[in-house]
């Protein structure tokens, strides 16, 4: 129940700040933050139950840079993830029930493109490839649940369409994507939207974005707790996430960002809201 | 320390004061309880029983070194040592207690009642019962216990199900439904339809534990239950 959201917030990571394509020779750079703690989950029929509290943070490098007008890597790069879980103590005797655990180690990394389709005025439209590569442990801690990843090589093929205007002396924008994740080693392929409205604040030295973002599960992959051992953490989640962030650029190179988001729906996932935040460079 | 040493700096103050191991504490209360391990229906005239009783504290955990008071209520039937050997005497009708005094100095009791006559009659070695979930995953199914003199066997029966999507399935014995600590771990599930046993070691009763547990272990968290002793 860990690993999924390394990929929730790689969704949303992935959007910060990328509403349009880099320009040739630029780039932008977030060293980032997330985290999550969480007492409940949703179950595999979209029900809330409880569970030990259990963290995960993770601290990743995102970057974008412009190969040319038309074509942009992407690389996100999680260089330090832990999963950990609260000790468990008697309320009666104060005695150790179960001891805390923790591990710490690398993410997947994930590596991109993304081309230009169409730009017409205000309006573009984009394609996206992102590669899952699995750099992360799918095997942590004493019972395996442990996880920094889920073991398997996916890819994720993506249309974004993206529209800028003014509302007055504010700049906005407007982001919609859709995507297919084809995923390997028995785990089920995944459709994904996003929906993001973006709005220029503080003198335009900032941003604030409202996203609506969601996961659904094919339900195509084998694996269940019949055939596997950790590795159906990562299969078959599903969420309806809601969030914003708000961006302030510190200088034309510097800024900062913090974000929230929270799972209105889900399947196999935490119900509990992720606290973001990152460094922002640009060159 | 220029401002973007500053910034960094909170940043990795944010990072480290999010990952710290804290406390869940767990509700684990249970009631505390004697349990007669080897009650018995009847006794013949003239024969002994040594009474075999555990007491389980307010977690569900065993605690061997309590003394236990013995009484007969009708001593005339039937006789008990302070070690819990009864002496059936003649026939009729009595009722035998154990009790103690828990950690707040409650008296703690349990009565067996019996008969003494031409024959003895030990309980029923076998326990049957229902699965139920404590969650919202699938959990459900008939179960039964059965003690031989070579043999303790929990069988689940065909009407036996529960949900695939959960990880870290673990069936327990255990004597508190709010922690598996002090169970005994029989193994984790591997079958999730239809019928499937456990041979259990025989150095466990069909009285030592309350309860069957369906844990998920990674998360530690009750699934289902079954009633081994209501």
């Amino acid at each position: 129940m860990n690993r999924f959201l390394i990929l929730i917030y790689l969704f949303l990571s992935f959007q910060l700040q990328s509403q349009w394509l880099q320009k040739k020779g630029e780039g932008s750079f977030k060293l980032g933050v997330w985290s999550i703690v969480a007492d409940e989950h949703f179950t595999s029929d979209g029900l809330k139950d409880p569970n030990a509290t259990r963290g995960f943070f993770n601290t990743n490098i995102y970057a974008q840079y412009g190969i040319s007008d038309q074509l942009t890597l992407v690389a996100y790069i999680p260089f330090f993830v832990r999963n950990y879980q609260n000790r468990q103590v008697s309320a009666t005797t104060g005695e150790i029930i179960m001891e805390g655990q923790s591990e710490n180690n690398f993410g997947d990394i994930d590596l991109g493109v993304e081309i230009q389709l169409a730009r017409l005025n205000n309006v573009l439209l984009s394609a996206s490839l992102t590669l899952g590569i699995p750099t992360g442990q799918d095997a942590g801690g004493n019972d395996g649940s442990y996880q920094t990843g889920d073991g398997e090589f996916n890819q994720l093929a993506q249309i974004h369409a993206g529209i800028s205007f003014n509302i007055g002396q504010a700049n906005f924008y407007n982001k919609f994507s859709v995507g297919f994740n084809q995923r390997s080693n028995g785990f089920s392929d995944e459709l994904q939207g996003l929906g993001e409205l973006g709005m220029s604040i503080l003198n335009k030295k900032g941003w604030l974005i409202a996203r609506l973002s969601t996961k659904q599960s094919v339900n195509n992959g084998r694996l269940d707790a019949t055939n596997s051992e950790g590795s159906i953490f990562a299969n078959n989640v599903e969420y309806t996430n809601i969030g914003a962030e708000g961006v302030y650029n510190i200088s034309n190179k510097w800024g900062v960002s913090l974000g929230y988001s929270y799972p209105l729906s889900g399947k196999i996932i935490y119900a509990a809201p992720a606290l973001s935040g990152g460094l922002l460079f640009s060159m | 320390m220029n401002r973007f040493t500053v910034h960094q700096s909170l940043f990795f103050v944010f990072v480290f004061l999010n990952s710290c191991i804290g406390d869940d504490l767990i509700n684990d209360r249970v009631p505390a309880e004697i349990r007669i391990l080897n009650p018995i229906v009847s006794i013949k005239e003239g024969e002994q029983h040594q009474y075999k009783a555990k007491f389980f504290n307010a977690v569900g955990i065993e605690e061997s070194s309590k003394s236990l008071f013995w009484k007969s209520d009708n001593t005339s039937v039937a006789t008990i040592s302070n070690n819990g050997l009864l002496h059936a005497r003649v026939m009729g009708n009595t009722t035998i207690t154990a009790s103690t005094k828990d950690i707040d100095g409650n008296t703690i009791q349990i009565s067996d009642e019996l008969e003494v006559s031409m024959e003895s009659v030990m309980e029923n070695n076998i326990i049957s019962g229902t699965l139920r979930t404590t969650s919202s995953y699938t959990l459900e199914g008939s179960f039964r216990m059965t003690k031989t003199e070579s043999a303790l066997t929990l069988e689940l029966l065909e009407d036996y199900r529960a949900d695939t999507a959960l990880p870290g399935l673990v069936v327990f014995l255990g004597n508190n439904q709010n922690t598996v600590q002090g169970a005994y771990r029989i193994a984790s599930v591997t079958h999730f339809d239809g019928a499937h046993s456990y041979n259990l070691p025989t150095s466990i009763g069909l009285k030592d534990y309350k309860y069957i547990l369906y844990w998920c272990e990674p998360f530690n968290v009750s699934v289902g239950e079954g009633i081994l002793i209501p």
